[in-house]
């Protein structure tokens, strides 16, 4: 029975550790289903700049959505899915960032800060679980608190580099957005 | 937008001036922010359906697994009590967690569009 709570934790967790809160199935609408945005033909005429700035911000510009423990990247207003990122995935978004300097500063504080968290978390993770198998099997052993209480900080602690290092991924998006047709 | 210890705050500009939080009890109304821009008003719009139910299914998914917990550790329970618990837990836990994973990524989306608007 403690294993299936266990099983149920995990899930829970593995909903919360994800970059939801950096940033699934899509129940909602996509930038290309939103309400169509004004058009090129809408932009007042006399601002050409401003009008090529839109369109390569259209077919360029970045963002990431949460998948479940991943994040799809995604370019312009279709959502092309470019890259993937996750628990040990390793897309180089460092390299697809690579036109601005500061994006690629964050990209790679990501980077660092997404293998931590997944490592320290999945350690956190496996510990845990020992320690959860050990308290089913003997309630009187001593190294079974000290392990579930040691592998939920590793969770948290992992947890908290994943959040460190989606909000680089955000920035570093942000970054090279901002950095477009300049 | 930026995640810090289970809220999320939104930054603007390159100095990364805070805006507001979104957390499991407050949060500022991002459709107002975003207003300037039709589709990200929108996607906020949807954000904020989803948002709220998302947060108290999670929460109702750990207290239901709390509530297992405790009923399991009566002797002699219906095994059915506490199968039902970690069944209503793990589902509620796993469809709000759902509701939340997309009002975060229609908040990404518009952000997406109010920034792309800004360009106007």
């Amino acid at each position: 029975m403690k294993s299936r709570l266990f099983a149920a934790l995990l899930v829970g967790a593995s909903t919360f550790a994800g970059p939801s809160y950096a940033q699934a199935t899509r129940h909602g609408t996509s930038p290309a289903a939103a309400p169509k945005e004004p058009s090129p033909v809408a932009v007042p005429s006399g601002k050409p700049a401003a009008e090529d700035s839109t369109r390569f911000y259209d077919s360029q510009a970045l963002r990431f959505e949460s998948r479940w423990g991943s994040a799809d990247i995604k370019r312009g207003v279709d959502g092309t899915v470019v890259g993937r990122v996750g628990w040990f995935r390793g897309f180089d978004v460092a390299a697809l960032v690579a036109a601005s300097p500061r994006a690629v500063a964050e990209a790679r504080r990501f980077h660092t800060e997404n293998f931590r968290g997944s490592l320290v978390g999945s350690a956190g993770v496996v510990t845990f679980l020992t320690g959860i198998v050990v308290a089913s099997n003997s309630s009187n052993n001593a190294a079974s608190p000290i392990l579930i209480i040691a592998g939920a900080g590793g969770i948290a602690w992992g947890a908290h580099h994943l959040q460190v290092g989606y909000s680089a991924l955000s920035r570093a998006f942000w970054w090279y957005n901002r950095d477009l047709s300049r | 937008m930026e995640g810090r210890f289970g809220d999320i705050q939104i930054v603007r500009g390159a100095e990364g001036t805070i805006l507001g939080k979104i957390g499991i009890f407050r949060g500022i109304d991002v459709a107002q922010l975003v207003a300037s821009s039709e589709p990200a008003t929108v996607e906020a719009r949807q954000f904020a359906r989803d948002y709220r139910p998302g947060t108290l299914l999670v929460a109702l998914g750990l207290a239901t697994l709390g509530a297992y917990y405790g009923v399991s550790q009566i002797h002699d329970v219906n095994r059915l009590i506490t199968t039902g618990l970690v069944i209503a837990g793990t589902g509620s836990l796993v469809y709000g967690g759902g509701r939340l994973q997309n009002a975060y990524n229609a908040l990404a989306r518009s952000l997406w569009w109010y920034n792309r608007d800004l360009r106007h």
